[in-house]
């Protein structure tokens, strides 16, 4: 287990090397001059240009800098935004990640909860009318593009039938239209596995046993079926929690929300390179991290994985 | 093999005369949603590259005499907000919407197999370099890395067309090394080995045939996830530039005038996703077609 566990740590901070220096050289070999982007409209003389090259290392080979970004970066200090000039990227990231974390986890719990509902009921009801109606409702989930969703969802709950704020950031009447977008295509991905797994689990030995020994079918359900039929389910959870958190750009900037994914999409648009390595960098973080506790979720839950590794 | 299987082949027209692939293809027929789904797609795909006979207008034409039109025998689709003709924007967008899928695609799979095989089938150094490169593509939010990548590049439909290649390929890397492994130490592998095959052949005749069905699969999907990742990119603004028309560049245009004109944001909408769920109904009749196994579990 602690090999495992070193292991996976390794390969977390292998990943988030090899990620950070990819976008680092990129932003690096961007065209356009840094420099002249922080000084915007003003006309700076060439001497304080040089200065300022030299103050943040830009004259120096990308691998050098690179190392400093690390150096930095270990030490809570991810550089100073080019457009919002003289502010850090941590005062720019750190009230961004608080907003998606607080809107996605309510988008991550109703998928979850719905995709779990409504797997093990089309499953309990296979190839009934419930079962087909849910599982064509899912394929549908799948295929419409969130910002196509959200169009209508606007039209229709915020416009026509006005229930329903049509963007911002203020009550948490605001968190329904853009949770529902996010929460969508994870939604129906997940039922449809949680399905597939509860029908492979309901014809196990043990569930006749469990049957055969008079417990009440709820009980049979609930505490021999759906925890058997979720151990595959968690692995795909980990990941679209991943996925989840690292995929709203379209929807935070459909419903003006002041997030993570806001915030690297408008960095990219004002070529703000050291917000939108910051943002590649937490969203990283978040990936791996979530995929990493779901890993360890697993030795907790299953027991067999904890003695053979 | 019976002469009733053989003329049947023979009117099938079949490259492949193996039974197997004959069974998928009448569990294929007998699928409705999937059949009716590759209809609609062939005639998109028909449209589509026909646009400058099946397009009633040029889709880049303004007319400022009829801005923002609701629906009309004159319009069938209406106009948008500098009066260019809605329908011909679609059948424009689609053109472009099934180009970058399907030739992202055919780029990221071959290049996704390419290092697949050699990751799965070589192993040692070869599977550790690519694989950690597929590690690091995983990490990186996906999205992030092409809006990002597209705005260092120059804004066209090149620069997409990379950006989401080298964002695509790491997916069909590693189903492929999966399906590698699975088959490489398999008897008949062994067998030709022993026999003195080399590496080449074994791969083309015996290790890619066995692994291909998913790949087939994962393809399919794949346009879809890659029609809305561009969608997506026109949709910031970011990527193809306008006066092309693409349908994610049109919903966003729509939006600002969601309150008075819902048209010009809907039917884009309503085509993207009829897209999206017919390459969905498709991929999933394939999976069941050419993997019954699966049918049982699900």
């Amino acid at each position: 287990m602690q090999r495992y566990l070193l292991q996976r740590i390794f390969f977390i901070v292998f990943s988030l090397f090899g990620a950070t220096l990819l976008a680092f050289t990129a932003s690096r070999l961007a065209p356009g001059d840094p420099l002249r982007l922080m000084a915007g409209e003003q006309n700076l003389p060439q001497e304080v240009l040089d200065e300022w090259r030299t103050r943040y290392g830009l004259d120096q080979p990308i691998l050098v800098q690179y190392g400093y970004y690390v150096a930095n970066a270990l030490q809570g200090d991810l550089g100073k935004s080019y457009h919002y000039v003289g502010t850090d990227v941590t005062e720019l990231l750190g009230p961004a990640i608080v907003v998606t974390l607080t809107w996605e986890s309510v988008a991550i719990v109703f998928a979850i909860v719905v995709a779990v509902f409504l797997g093990v009921v089309s499953a309990l009801a296979y190839n009934t009318w419930i079962d087909t109606s849910a599982m064509t409702v899912a394929l549908l989930g799948i295929s419409l593009p969130d910002f196509a969703l959200a169009t209508f969802m606007i039209l229709l709950f915020a416009l026509k039938l006005d229930w329903l704020p049509v963007a911002g950031y203020e009550t948490p009447a605001h968190f329904v239209l853009p949770a529902i977008t996010l929460a969508t295509r994870p939604c129906a991905l997940l039922s449809r596995l949680v399905r597939a797994s509860m029908l492979e689990v309901l014809h196990q030995d043990y569930m006749t046993t469990a049957r055969a020994k008079g417990l009440s079918s709820r009980t049979v359900i609930i505490r021999h079926g759906l925890r058997n039929a979720l151990f595959p389910v968690l692995t795909v959870i980990g990941i679209l929690i991943g996925r989840i958190l690292s995929g709203s750009f379209i929807v935070e900037t459909i419903f003006n929300i002041p997030g993570i994914g806001r915030l690297g999409v408008t960095a990219v648009l004002q070529r703000d390179y050291p917000v939108i390595l910051g943002a590649t960098l937490a969203l990283a973080v978040a990936f791996l991290l979530s995929t990493f506790v779901i890993d360890l979720l697993y030795g907790v839950i299953d027991p067999r994985i904890r003695t053979t590794s | 093999m019976t002469d009733a299987t053989s003329s049947r082949i023979k009117t099938l027209g079949s490259s492949r005369p193996s039974s197997p692939w004959l069974d998928a293809l009448r569990r294929m027929g007998r699928n409705r949603t999937a059949l009716v789904s590759a209809i609609f797609l062939f005639c998109l795909i028909i449209v589509a590259v026909f646009a400058e006979f099946t397009a009633p207008y040029d889709p880049t034409l303004a007319d400022f005499a009829a801005i923002r039109q609701p629906p009309s025998l004159e319009h069938l689709l209406g106009t948008d907000e500098i009066g260019r003709d809605m329908l011909s924007r679609i059948i424009y967008g689609a053109r472009i919407s099934l180009f970058v899928g399907v030739f992202v695609q055919v780029v990221a799979t071959s290049f996704g197999v390419l290092l697949g095989v050699v990751a799965g089938y070589y192993g040692g150094i070869f599977d550790t370099v690519i694989m950690r490169a597929v590690d690091i593509m995983y990490a990186l939010p996906n999205f992030l890395f092409a809006v990002f990548m597209v705005s260092l590049l120059k804004p066209d439909i090149g620069s997409v067309l990379l950006t989401l290649s080298l964002s695509t390929w790491p997916f069909s890397a590693r189903l492929m090394r999966g399906q590698v492994l699975a088959t490489k130490n398999a008897d008949y592998i062994i067998a030709a080995k022993a026999l003195g095959m080399r590496d080449g052949r074994i791969i083309m005749l015996h290790v890619l045939p066995n692994a291909i069905t998913p790949i087939i699969i994962q393809f399919t999907l794949g346009i879809a996830t890659v029609i809305m990742a561009e969608a997506g990119l026109s949709f910031l603004g970011i990527g193809i530039r306008p006066p092309n028309p693409t349908w994610g560049a049109m919903i966003n245009k729509g939006r600002e005038f969601i309150r008075t004109s819902p048209h010009l944001a809907i039917y884009p909408s309503i085509i993207l996703g009829l897209t999206m769920i017919a390459l969905n109904f498709l991929g999933d009749g394939l999976r069941d077609a050419l993997d019954p196994r699966m049918k049982e579990v699900g």
